[in-house]
């Protein structure tokens, strides 16, 4: 196979270069000057808005629809959990908590000035960070960037409809053929130990494939195997970047890419 | 109307207390110069002359500078090469403190207005005059000019990308994942401290 001189970033990859441990995206940047070029994948998009852009658009409405900064808290902690609540936090740690200690109103409107140029500054940061994109499945909720809504933002991700979606993820899939035998081969060989619940997942879809010669994109699909999507996008790079060993290890070995694991863990300071 | 009627001016310093203050005698002296040099004041006739109280003040309307404006002619000042670099520091600091004002303000509601704020103040964060090149420094002047007529999408989308094109950052890293077992008890500090409604 042709490789393209490109690495491709995974999701993840992207995200720990937000990370406020410093040896975590100091290493991520360092990894991205030496591979370059680096291109993301177009559905990637889609996970980072889950992932990172709908906690921050929970945070914005919260803050913006509390009378103090517990009652934000709580909120917080009640519609998300324990990791809204220090996203939030982190925010005051960078802004400093005394820059914070005035009336509500001032506070309320620093955290939403930073969190309304967050939302929209992450979203085109992701694809303005990379050299490029690979995007052969045209994905349509790629597309949707986060949009203001009033005095919010509206961030979802709408389930796909044959009236909301003109992708070519069916194509792609039929074009694959031949990996996704290769992979249900190899996960019906795999110790139970290395079967996670999303390749469990992943190996059920890539049988009806297989089966039948048709992806069944609707819904939510796509969401629920995307280290596949992402692999079956990536498998012509000259390396596939991720810190998610547990799914690509085995993926890259049936898909057959070049696999760097980022082993982040290993750099927290203690 | 001759030329000594004098308009209904406020006459109180309650009604105008930007007035200019103007002097009856010198304004009415002024007024019979203009139509008639060799002509004395009429006077003795009533009808014809109508006084006000001595002290008149015309109501003027005095443009003031809005926290905006200050800040566009401060950042100006910092990009202003004549100047020493104390001054222009100094100009610097003073405009993040005017745009950090305008962030506090309550009024600052419209999304695309803190959109740009945010990424103003985040991209200059604990930084100097000194750490920002004369480039950045324009992007920032652009950017805080947009900021007082209305800022749409475009204008965001617009300075977003020259603080990209200037290598400014102005994205913060809030992702939690990876975070080293000190920042992790800060952060559990300020979550407790916030839940008891302190910072």
């Amino acid at each position: 196979m042709t490789r393209e001189p490109f690495a491709v970033f995974d999701t993840d990859m992207q995200i720990h270069r937000f990370c406020e441990e410093p040896r975590v995206s100091a290493e991520a940047e360092k990894i991205r000057l030496r591979m370059k070029p680096v291109h993301s994948i177009g559905f990637s998009k889609v996970e980072f808005k889950g992932a990172y852009i709908q906690r921050l658009a929970l945070l914005q409405s919260k803050v913006r629809d509390s009378d103090n900064i517990a009652e934000v808290f709580v909120r917080v902690k009640n519609s998300g959990g324990r990791r809204e609540q220090m996203m939030l936090a982190q925010l005051i740690r960078f802004l400093g908590r005394e820059s914070l200690r005035g009336d509500w109103a001032e506070t309320k409107s620093i955290l939403l000035t930073h969190l309304d140029a967050q939302i929209g500054e992450a979203w085109r940061w992701f694809s303005a960070s990379v050299d490029g994109e690979v995007d052969e499945a045209r994905c349509t909720r790629a597309l949707e960037a986060p949009a203001r809504s009033g005095a919010g933002w509206n961030v979802s991700i709408p389930d796909c409809r044959k009236q909301n979606t003109r992708c070519r993820v069916s194509a792609l899939f039929k074009a694959s053929v031949d990996e996704l035998k290769r992979l249900v081969a190899a996960v019906d060989v795999a110790p139970e130990s290395e079967i996670t619940g999303e390749l469990k997942q992943i190996a059920s879809i890539a049988r009806d494939v297989v089966a039948t010669g048709a992806f069944g994109w609707e819904g939510r699909t796509c969401r629920s195997i995307g280290d596949l999507l992402i692999a079956l996008e990536a498998k012509r790079c000259r390396v596939f970047v991720t810190s998610n060993g547990k799914e690509h290890i085995l993926l890259s070995r049936a898909i057959d890419y070049p696999l760097d694991v980022f082993k982040h863990a290993e750099l927290r300071l203690k | 109307m001759t030329p000594f009627d004098i308009p209904s001016v406020p006459v109180s310093d309650e009604e105008a207390p930007n007035a200019e203050i103007v002097d009856l005698f010198k304004w009415l002296s002024s007024r019979a110069d203009a139509t008639s040099p060799n002509t004395p004041p009429q006077t003795g006739n009533a009808s014809n002359v109508h006084y006000q109280a001595p002290r008149i003040r015309k109501r003027l309307r005095q443009a003031r500078p809005t926290p905006l404006d200050t800040a566009v002619a401060h950042l100006a000042t910092s990009l202003d090469k004549s100047r020493n670099a104390i001054e222009r520091s100094n100009a610097f600091d003073a405009w993040r403190d005017a745009v950090r004002a305008v962030a506090k303000s309550p009024s600052a509601v419209a999304p695309e207005f803190r959109e740009l704020l945010g990424l103003m103040l985040a991209s200059t964060h604990k930084k100097d005059a000194v750490d920002l090149d004369e480039h950045t420094l324009a992007v920032l002047l652009d950017a805080t000019t947009r900021l007082k007529s209305r800022p749409a999408a475009i204008d965001v989308n617009r300075v977003s990308a020259a603080l990209r094109a200037v290598g400014a950052r102005a994205v913060v890293p809030l992702s939690v994942d990876g975070l080293s077992d000190e920042v992790t008890r800060e952060l559990e500090e300020i979550i407790e401290a916030a839940e008891h409604n302190r910072l």
